[in-house]
C-alpha cells in the first residue's frame, strides 16, 4: 500500500493571496512535473481549492498526493527540488495561520508538513494495487 | 550561547558524539521528571559530577562518564522548563519528528515496530513511552567503577524528586551491559567497525561535503551540512540545541537461538559462511569485499573498500554480489558506492552508533534460555528522519537502489539480519527469502536461496532524545555557562581522522543490474 498526504491549508481572504491560490491551482502539474517524475515514488498529486460556504473566493488550499513507502526521510528531497519547494513555499505564504517556524528552512517545511497533514494514520485509503511507481513505469 | 566560531569547541560538545568509548562497563538509566521533581537539581548533581566533553584525555581515560540525552516529554516538563531557558512555544521549532517521538505514525511508517515489537508493549509495559525524559549513560572501567557512578546517579535522582524507570521484566533491573569481548554483540559479530569519520569541514577542507562529516551530526551549523540538522530557526529553540546532536535510542532484543538455528541451516560446514554472508563481514569483522573465502586478521577492521570497485571478473556481476549479497546488512546500512535511486540523494546518509549489548549471553550450542538479551542501541544523527530513520527503513524495504530487482518483481527484499519480515501497511510488499549469488567464471551466477527468513529481533522500547552541549545542560541546572573561552573554538580543532581518497561516484545508470539481488 502507499501513503497518503492530504495538506489542509486555509487561506488569507486578501485579494493577493486569494489570486496566489488561483495561480498555484492552474500551474501546479507545471510547476511540480519534473519534480514528482524524477523522484520516481509519487502515484498522483493534485492541488485543490476548497470554495468558502458562500460560494465566493477560496477558503482553503488541498494538496492530496499518494506516494510510496514512508513520508519522513523524504521530505528533504521534495525541499531541495525548486519546484516542489516553490510550491510548498508559496501555500505557506498565504496560509491563514503563518506557520511557526516560517518555512524558510528543511525544519520549518517538515513541521508545515506535519501540522497541517490530515492523514497522519491513513485508514481511509482504498487502492487496487500493491505496485510501486518503479514497478509501474518500469513494468 | 552561540558561539562566534565557525568551528565547534570540544568542551561544549558531549564526549560520546566525536568518540566510542571503550569502557567495558556501562548501564543506561532512565528517569521521568513528575510533578515534584527538581530537574535542576539533578542536572546540578550531574554537571558537578562532570558531564563528559570531547577533549582529547590523552593518557588519563576517565575511570567514570556520564552523559544524557533528553526527549521532548522531558524538554517540555514544567520542571524543566521552570529553568526559563525556553517556553514550551519555543519548543515547537524543533523538527517534528523528535517532537513526535518513534511510537509516532510518522516514524513507524520507517521503522515498522509490529507485532511483539509494537510500540504499545514496549518497556515491557512497565511505563509510557511519553513517561521517558532523560537517559543518564554511565561508564566505568570497572564493574566498582560503574556501581560508584550509578549509585551517585540514582542518589542524585533521589534527592532532586526524579522517578527512576525500569525496562527490564522484573520492572527493577536496570539497562546494563553485559561482558562480552569489547565490540561484540550477541550474534558473535564484532560490531563499530564502520563509523563517519567525523570530520569537520570547513571553507578550507578539500573535496566535496561528505555524509560522514561532523557538520551533518552536529545542530547548528548549516552551511556544509547535507541533511539539515534543525532546530535551523533562530530562536531560544536552537540556541538551546547547538552542538547538540540526536539520539535514536533502541532497545531491540536479539533472538541468538533463532539466529543460530538460521546460520546452522546451510550445513554444519556453512554456518561461518552463512553468518558472513548475512552481514557481509565475517564474525571477526573482515568485509565479505576484501576477504570473500575466509576471514582474515588483516581485513578485521578494514573499513576503505568499495562494492563496485575494483569491477568484478565477471561482467554478470558488476555489483561484486558473489563476493557481498545485496542484502547483508553492512551493505543495506551503508551502500558506500553502490548506486541510489533518484530521491535517496548520491552519496548514503550515515550514522553514529555507540551501543553496547546487554543480557547475560546465551551459552554455546544452548537452547533459547528465555533470558532477554539484546542491543542497547544508541543511533546518533543530526536528523532523525533523514538519516535515522531512513537506513531503517532501507532495512525494512531494500528498495533505494536502482540495482534491486527489476521492475516487474512485485516484492522486495528486506536486510538480511535485521529486517521485520512483514510487509508495511505503507509500503511495498517485501519477501522473506535472501539470495546469496555464487561465483562463477562468467555469466549470471548460480544463487543460494535461504528461504523464510525469520524475525530476529524484537523492539523492547525506543525513544528519540537530544543530546545536549555542555552549556545547555548547566543552563538547565542554573550553574552559568562555560567560559567564553571554553565555548569558542580551542586549539583542539581536530576532529575525526582524514578519509582516503576516493574514485567518484559513478553515475546511477553507469551500474549494470545483475540478475540477482
Amino acid at each position: 500500500m502507499a501513503t497518503p498526504l492530504t495538506l489542509y491549508v486555509p487561506i488569507k481572504q486578501d485579494a493577493i493571496s486569494q489570486a496566489a491560490a488561483q495561480y498555484a491551482q492552474q500551474n501546479f502539474v507545471s510547476s511540480v512535473q519534473a519534480g514528482l517524475d524524477a523522484s520516481g515514488i509519487v502515484h498522483y498529486a493534485r492541488l485543490s481549492l476548497i470554495p468558502n460556504p458562500s460560494g465566493s473566493g477560496t477558503l482553503a488550499i488541498l494538496l492530496d498526493t499518494v506516494f510510496d513507502g514512508a513520508m519522513n526521510p523524504y521530505l528533504d528531497y521534495f525541499w531541495q527540488n525548486d519546484g516542489t519547494k516553490k510550491a510548498f513555499q508559496g501555500i505557506a505564504a498565504i496560509a491563514l495561520t503563518p506557520p511557526e517556524p516560517p518555512v524558510t528552512d528543511q525544519t520549518g517545511f517538515e513541521n508545515f508538513i506535519d501540522a497541517n497533514n490530515l492523514n497522519k494514520k491513513a485508514t481511509d485509503l482504498y487502492q487496487a494495487y500493491t505496485l510501486t511507481v518503479k514497478q509501474i513505469v518500469g513494468s | 550561547m552561540s558561539s562566534a566560531s565557525p568551528i565547534p569547541s570540544k568542551a561544549n560538545l558531549q564526549g560520546l558524539i566525536v568518540r566510542g568509548y571503550t569502557h567495558p562497563y556501562s548501564s543506561h538509566l532512565l528517569y521521568s521528571f513528575g510533578a515534584q521533581a527538581q530537574a535542576a537539581l539533578f542536572f546540578k548533581a550531574l554537571c558537578d559530577r562532570g558531564i563528559q566533553d570531547a577533549q582529547d584525555w590523552g593518557a588519563a581515560k576517565p575511570r567514570t562518564i556520564l552523559n544524557l540525552g533528553l526527549t521532548y516529554a522531558g524538554l517540555s516538563c514544567p520542571s524543566v522548563l521552570k529553568a526559563g531557558v525556553f517556553t514550551a512555544a519555543d519548543l515547537t521549532a524543533f523538527p517534528a519528528t523528535f517532537q513526535n517521538g518513534p511510537a509516532s505514525d510518522g516514524s513507524q511508517a520507517s521503522l515498522a515496530d509490529v507485532g511483539t515489537s509494537d510500540p504499545s508493549q514496549w518497556w515491557y509495559q512497565n511505563f509510557q513511552t511519553t513517561d521517558l525524559h532523560c537517559i543518564v549513560h554511565a561508564y566505568g572501567l570497572t564493574a566498582a567503577d560503574l556501581t560508584e557512578v550509578v549509585e551517585y546517579v540514582a542518589a542524585a535522582a533521589r534527592a532532586a524528586g526524579v522517578t527512576e524507570l525500569f525496562a527490564a521484566r522484573d520492572q527493577k533491573s536496570r539497562l546494563t551491559q553485559c561482558q562480552l569481548p569489547v565490540d561484540e554483540i550477541h550474534f558473535g559479530y564484532r560490531d563499530g567497525i564502520s563509523e563517519p569519520a567525523l570530520q569537520w569541514r570547513t571553507a578550507g577542507t578539500p573535496g566535496p561535503p561528505d555524509q560522514g562529516d561532523l557538520n551533518n551530526f552536529l545542530i547548528g551549523y548549516p552551511e556544509y551540512a547535507l541533511v539539515g540538522p534543525g532546530p535551523t530557526s533562530p530562536g531560544p529553540a536552537a540556541n538551546f540545541a547547538k552542538d547538540g546532536c540526536y539520539n535514536a535510542f533502541r532497545l531491540l532484543y536479539q533472538d541468538v537461538a533463532k539466529f543460530n538455528t538460521l546460520i546452522e541451516s546451510q550445513g554444519p560446514d556453512k554456518v561461518e559462511w552463512t553468518a558472513a554472508k548475512l552481514v557481509g563481514r565475517w564474525r571477526n569483522g573482515s568485509p565479505l569485499m576484501l576477504s570473500p573465502d575466509e576471514p582474515s586478521p588483516a581485513t578485521q577492521d578494514a573499513e576503505d573498500f568499495l562494492y563496485y570497485t575494483p569491477a568484478p571478473s565477471n561482467p554478470a556481476d558488476a555489483g561484486n554480489t558473489s563476493k557481498c549479497p545485496f542484502s547483508a546488512h553492512t551493505r543495506v546500512a551503508n551502500p558506500r558506492d553502490q548506486a541510489l535511486t533518484t530521491i535517496e540523494g548520491k552519496t548514503p546518509v550515515r550514522i553514529i552508533r555507540r551501543g553496547v549489548p546487554y543480557g547475560a549471553p546465551l551459552p554455546a550450542g544452548a537452547p533459547d534460555d528465555g533470558v532477554d538479551r539484546g542491543l542497547v542501541g544508541l543511533f546518533l544523527c543530526g536528523n532523525l528522519t533523514s538519516q535515522f530513520e531512513r537506513i531503517s527503513s532501507w532495512m525494512n524495504v531494500n528498495d533505494f537502489s536502482p540495482v534491486f530487482p527489476p521492475p516487474r518483481s512485485r516484492t522486495y527484499p528486506q536486510d538480511a539480519l535485521l529486517g521485520n519480515r512483514v510487509s508495511s501497511s505503507t509500503g511495498p510488499s517485501i519477501n522473506t527469502d535472501f539470495l546469496v549469488p555464487l561465483p562463477t567464471a562468467a555469466g549470471p551466477c548460480p544463487v543460494t536461496k535461504l528461504t523464510n527468513l525469520p524475525e530476529l529481533l524484537i523492539t523492547r522500547g525506543a525513544a528519540y532524545c537530544l543530546l545536549p552541549s555542555i552549556s545547555a545542560i548547566r543552563q538547565l541546572a542554573g550553574l552559568p555557562p562555560l567560559p567564553a573561552l571554553l565555548r569558542a573554538a580551542n586549539a583542539d580543532t581536530q576532529f575525526g581522522h582524514p578519509r582516503k581518497p576516493r574514485p567518484l561516484l559513478p553515475l546511477e545508470n553507469d551500474h549494470v543490474a545483475t540478475s540477482h539481488y
